[in-house]
């Protein structure tokens, strides 16, 4: 059982959203609240010119102990060979439960304006909850998840944690909230 | 670091769920030991890339990239994009040569909703009440629009071609209509068809039209190209030699948000974990600046310089200047040093050369005290001491303005009778630039060593050069790199990255610079001024201008076209009067235009300056009769227009694109949307109205000439007669497929000058001297053989003389003040800032004299900012600059949802964006400001706290003489003291009801548009745009 992780380089990164509009793009996110990946941007305290800049993109992390697996009580939130965390829509009634419980705010759900296809035959719901997952149709075709593919300054990268380490180095995992974040980052000096 | 995420309670509060729901949630698929089996039906998820065609083009945006964009296609429409999905060559890979896939930025990632968004243009539209009302456009057919175009065509030449105007320099005859014109535009990136140049075509069958030069862009970058280098523009090395630097610097250089060409920012960055340093000259943090700058220390040269550089926006010159009288002093130490000498051999005018020739012998002295070294150390004699030049500065310490006389509207031009410090007598050491740049005395000699004495690229952008004395900035950073040694080897060259050599190409197959694509790219045919106004008999060297000899292609400017497309207002409103508003001959003397195309553009309103004024001179149809514009969504410009035609975007038509070393096909995906056209059909159409369309593309193959009416026709016809398979080693039909080609890893890498570092006697460049020049007296004399009086006899040099052939040896007016110099100089903005502005022991300048209050004994000679145009007491005291922002380019993505989410927000701040039911009617009209979204700005903390701006930010005014815009206003430690940043593109929307700002009453521009704010005034010599950071304002909460 291999499990892949996101991994995100901070020194590369110019907070462009490249990575998040090609990923609503690819999944059919139209624009509004819902958005897979987040892009976010910190300031250190130094006096400008010095002024030191934080960039962030991140997404779901796939977690080891995905905590939002075990929230669902209709089991529509699995973890797939590869460490994918994957929510089935189809069997989500949108009990908000792994909203809660995800440390990471990475699921949420769209509203009327968002998401305008409503009642979709399949769905039980109108907007079941929604996030990253990994582009696992691109991972099985071979391709990397759309955002990996899209980022301008090769910044962020999809892989088994031996890899990455093997190919970038000094790599630290993200803040674990208690659910081991698949998530390694180069962070910026 | 702070993470930012949004916590959550660690799972507190897993919801128990129903029983029901439980029992379907297991009615299948969990099996696989809870991993896996997932359902992929839902319509929403993306599932599999099955029954998916996937079509790849162009992300076509006349950004500066050419990048690669995939549709993918399934039932007719466009289901999403991928980008470049080849391999990916890296140099941070260890590829030595790479072949780097060709990303597309977030700009094309969004296209999409582009494509399908409901306010898209669908119908030909034609206005019938004013110019500007939104209510007056009315749905017409193609055959009604064709025919009425066509028809006001024809009936304007017919009784205006031929006729005779009498213009100060005698009548004027013309064959064609010299009131053609056809507008300056970038809304379509691709080479061929090009919306531009077909509405150039379509004006030229007719017999000729009224060509521009230059553009909005790199207007500064092509004076100094032509006049200190001798080609088109100052350009650095091949990107990929960038890792054989032992410094890179980047002046005002933002590749990673403009895109200066595909993958810039990119190998930037590859040089840079590779281990170069890097250092960047930027007047805020920009995204190039903050990610890419590393700061260069050195322990044996003793240097430490910060990774950002910020000088206040507008005195690079300035910056500049006293990194070269650092280099001077320390190493200029007798006639003989090495430095003296490498300069002489190489820069024509750094040191006075009074006898100096040209390459055809044509006197082309440097007059004693009049090099650019002389300006440099002022009224110091150290130079004449040690011998090398021959007296100290002759120029003045303060400069005029070569405006008009005459009222316009019964107001002068607030210019006349100012003057602006040059510190001609000052020695400009790098205490004085302290004082005016900001930037620390030490900081500057350590940028200075280290570029001197390390293998640098300067990489130069092009935002410096955008503002009323934008000719002065790249020419000193120019200058830099020439007398440091950083140019024809590897590793070190300075300039541009967008002329052509940035990829890499020098393989024999290169198919960048050759072959049938170039040739598509430009128009050809007839400019029926040309010549025509450019008295020769004012060069001292007219064999330069001579169209026989390859160098003249250097000092074409001028004579090869009429007018800087920067002026066209002017030439709509003053056009042959005899009289111009910026006081331009070649407008007072030129044609009046009467016929305006604006094909893929929007330029008319949006993009050009002084927007208001923009739009009382378009308002008036006795001045221009005729405006058309094709587009995709109905913008400020299309509002002015009297037809609107709907255009088709990229992948819903054919084309071509060539950048660096690639060439690129574009096909057509998907059928446009309802009455659609490409542009190349509407232009098709039109000709055909007029009888004209088999004049239209005439392509000779094997002697015979034929006419072509289909766009992929045409481009098959270049390509089977330019490349072919030999070359390409593929067809027609398997270049479209492939939609690119390239050297691959073939692609070598260019080094600009090299013969001329070998050897400057045997490969010259192609200036007057053939060299490098510090000292252009072609430039002057260019200045004054397009009709400028160049003297200004209210000044005096001191105890010299500079030499033109109007103006010979003895002359009188030789020794009296000029409005352009032959070196380049610091000249203040005209609404600029200095940083010692606020500091009362510097001497304070009153700018109908601006040189009383130069003492070089106090205050290193330096001066506050000498704000000509009285900013300051009008309460316009904060500097608004303009920069080209992430998500648009340049103003065609200004409604796109998925991207104003990123940046736009509604009046609490909050993040907002474009509605996604708009349609056409309301871009424009009243509806429009039901929406709530606003254009952010963004002032530094002290600037915020100054204002008492909310934490949040608020909603603001921003405002002076020209407009007001109403603007979201955040705080931001990124932007420079004193400066509000602005992202250009906005689309213009005036509010309906006027609002009174500090005693004066504006239509608010709620769009934020920051064209609404900022000035037309061109650029003091080469007429250029000068609209990104030339602009004060006022700022008032609302």
């Amino acid at each position: 059982m291999t499990q892949l992780a996101f991994y995100f380089d901070q020194t590369r990164c110019i907070a462009c959203n490249a990575c998040a509009v090609s990923c609503k793009d690819w999944n059919g996110v139209r624009q509004g609240p819902v958005t897979y990946r987040k892009v976010s941007t910190e300031f250190g305290s130094e006096a400008f010119p010095e002024t030191k800049v934080y960039n962030m993109s991140e997404a779901c992390h796939h977690c080891e102990d995905p905590a939002c697996v075990t929230s669902c009580g209709l089991q529509a939130i699995t973890k797939r060979p590869d460490g994918v965390v994957v929510i089935n829509r189809n069997k989500c009634e949108k009990a908000q439960s792994c909203i809660t419980a995800c440390p990471y705010g990475a699921i949420a759900i769209a509203d009327d304006v968002q998401e305008q296809s409503f009642g979709e035959e399949k769905w039980k719901v109108d907007h079941p909850a929604q996030k990253c997952h990994m582009c696992y149709e691109r991972l099985d075709a071979g391709l990397q998840p759309t955002c990996v593919a899209a980022c301008p300054q090769r910044a962020l990268d999809v892989n088994t944690y031996a890899v990455l380490v093997a190919k970038y180095g000094e790599i630290e995992r993200y803040e674990d909230l208690g659910t081991k974040p698949n998530f390694y980052i180069k962070k910026r000096a | 670091m702070k993470l930012i995420t949004t916590r959550r309670n660690f799972l507190k509060g897993v919801a128990a769920t129903s029983g029901a729901a439980a029992l379907v949630g297991c009615s299948k698929s969990d099996n696989n030991d809870n991993w896996g089996n997932i359902e992929v039906d839902d319509p929403t998820m993306p599932n599999t890339m099955e029954g998916e065609e996937l079509y790849r083009g162009i992300a076509a945006h006349n950004c500066g990239g050419r990048c690669v964009l995939t549709a993918h296609v399934k039932g007719g429409v466009v289901k999403r994009f991928t980008t470049d999905e080849r391999p990916d060559l890296n140099m941070v890979d260890g590829y030595v040569r790479p072949s780097m896939q060709r990303r597309a930025c977030v700009r094309c990632r969004s296209k999409k909703e582009w494509l399908y968004r409901t306010d898209r243009l669908l119908y030909p539209l034609k206005q019938t009440r004013e110019r500007g009302d939104i209510t007056g456009f009315e749905r017409i057919t193609w055959k009604q629009a064709f025919n009425e175009i066509a028809d006001k065509l024809v009936a304007i030449k017919t009784r205006d071609a031929g006729r005779t105007i009498t213009t100060p320099r005698g009548p004027i005859t013309t064959t064609g209509c010299e009131g053609f014109y056809f507008h300056y535009s970038t809304g379509d990136g691709a080479a061929f068809p090009r919306a531009r140049p077909l509405s150039a075509k379509l004006l030229q069958v007719l017999g000729g039209d009224y060509a521009y030069r230059d553009d909005y862009s790199y207007p500064c970058h092509y004076f100094a190209g032509r006049f200190n280098v001798g080609e088109s523009s100052h350009s650095v090395n091949s990107m990929t030699d960038l890792v054989n630097s032992e410094l890179i610097v980047l002046w005002s250089w933002n590749g990673s948000e403009n895109i200066q060409n595909t993958n810039s920012s990119w190998i930037v960055t590859q040089a840079r974990d590779i281990g170069v340093p890097v250092v960047s000259v930027e007047q805020w943090l920009s995204k190039a600046a903050y990610t890419l700058s590393t700061g260069y220390k050195d322990e044996t040269l003793n240097v430490n310089v910060p990774p950002v550089v910020s000088p206040v926006s507008g005195t690079d010159a300035a910056l500049a200047a006293a990194m070269m009288y650092h280099l001077v002093d320390t190493y200029a130490t007798s006639a003989t040093a090495p430095f003296v000498t490498f300069i002489k051999n190489y820069v024509h005018g750094f040191f006075d050369d009074p006898t100096a020739t040209d390459l055809d012998t044509n006197d082309h002295s440097v007059p004693d005290g009049a090099s650019y070294s002389a300006y440099l150390f002022g009224s110091e004699n150290t130079l004449v001491t040690r011998g090398i030049n021959g007296a100290p500065s002759v120029y003045p310490n303060k400069i005029g303005y070569n405006v008009r006389t005459y009222t316009i509207d019964g107001e002068p031009d607030p210019l006349l009778n100012k003057y602006s410090p040059i510190y001609g007598q000052t020695p400009k050491t790098p205490e004085w630039a302290e004082r005016i740049t900001g930037v620390p005395a030490q900081v500057i000699k350590d940028l200075a060593e280290a570029v001197y004495r390390k293998k640098t690229t300067i990489l130069c952008g092009g935002g410096f050069q955008r503002n009323t004395e934008g000719e002065q900035g790249i020419m000193s950073v120019g200058l830099l790199g020439f007398i440091t040694e950083n140019f024809g080897i590897r590793g070190a060259s300075v300039g541009w990255n967008g002329n052509g050599v940035s990829g890499g190409a020098s393989t024999p197959s290169d198919p960048g610079t050759k072959g049938p694509f170039v040739a598509l790219r430009t128009t050809t045919a007839s400019n029926i001024q040309a010549m025509k106004n450019f008295d020769t008999s004012k060069l001292t060297n007219t064999a330069m201008i001579s169209a026989t000899l390859p160098r003249s292609q250097g000092l074409a400017m001028g004579n090869d076209k009429t007018f800087p497309c920067f002026m066209w207002q002017d030439a709509i409103e003053l056009g042959g009067t005899g009289q111009s508003r910026w006081n331009s001959p070649e407008i007072a003397n030129g044609p009046q235009i009467k016929v305006l195309l604006n094909f893929g553009g929007n330029c008319v309103i949006n993009q050009q300056g002084h927007v208001n004024l923009s739009a009382e001179i378009c308002k008036d149809k006795s001045y221009c009769e005729l405006i058309v514009s094709t587009d995709y969504f109905m913008n400020a410009s299309c509002l002015y227009s009297d037809y609107v035609l709907p255009a088709a975007m990229a992948f819903e038509k054919n084309f071509v694109s060539n950048q660096d070393e690639a060439v690129l096909y574009s096909p057509k995906a998907v059928q446009p949307p309802a009455e659609v056209l490409s542009d190349f059909d509407i232009t098709m159409g039109i000709a055909e109205a007029m009888g004209y369309d088999d004049q239209m593309f005439v392509i000779t193959a094997s002697g015979t000439a034929k006419s072509y009416y289909n766009d992929e026709e045409i481009i098959k016809a270049q390509y089977d007669a330019g490349f072919n398979e030999t070359n390409f080693g593929m067809t027609f039909e398997d270049f479209k497929k492939a939609g690119i080609i390239t050297p691959g890893q073939g692609a070598g890498v260019k080094i600009k000058y090299a013969a001329f570092r070998s050897n400057p006697a045997t490969a010259p460049l192609n200036t007057p001297s053939g060299k490098f020049e510090a000292y252009s007296r072609a430039a002057i004399e260019n200045y004054e053989a397009r009709g400028y009086n160049n003297n200004d006899l209210t000044i005096d040099l001191v105890g010299g003389e500079i030499v033109t052939k109007t103006d010979g040896t003895g002359s009188a007016n030789a020794a009296k003040g000029r409005y352009v110099y032959p070196i380049p100089m610091y000249i203040p903005l005209i609404e600029g800032r200095h940083a010692c502005d606020n500091d009362d022991s510097v001497p304070a300048l009153n700018a109908s004299n601006a040189s009383e209050a130069i003492n070089n004994n106090t205050a290193n000679g330096a001066t506050k900012h000498p704000d000509p145009m009285g900013t300051n007491a009008a309460g316009y005291t904060m500097r608004l600059h303009t920069w080209h922002m992430m998500y648009r380019s340049h103003s065609t993505l200004a409604s796109n949802g998925l991207l104003t989410e990123h940046y736009k927000v509604n009046s609490n701040g909050e993040i907002t964006f474009t509605k996604s039911d708009r349609t056409a009617s309301f871009m424009a009209g009243n509806e429009i400001y039901d929406e709530d979204i606003f254009e952010p700005v963004f002032l530094h903390p002290t600037d915020a706290a100054a204002v008492n701006l909310p934490e949040n930010g608020a909603l603001v005014y921003l405002y002076n003489d020209r407009g007001a815009i109403k603007v979201y206003a955040r705080s931001n430690p990124l932007v420079h003291p004193g400066e509000i940043m602005i992202g250009q593109g906005s689309w213009t929307q005036f509010e309906a009801e006027t609002t009174v700002i500090e005693g004066k009453t504006y239509r608010v521009d709620r769009g934020g548009n920051a064209n609404s704010v900022n000035n037309i005034r061109p650029s003091r010599i080469c007429q250029g745009m000068s609209l990104a950071n030339d602009c004060k304002v006022g700022i008032k909460l609302v």
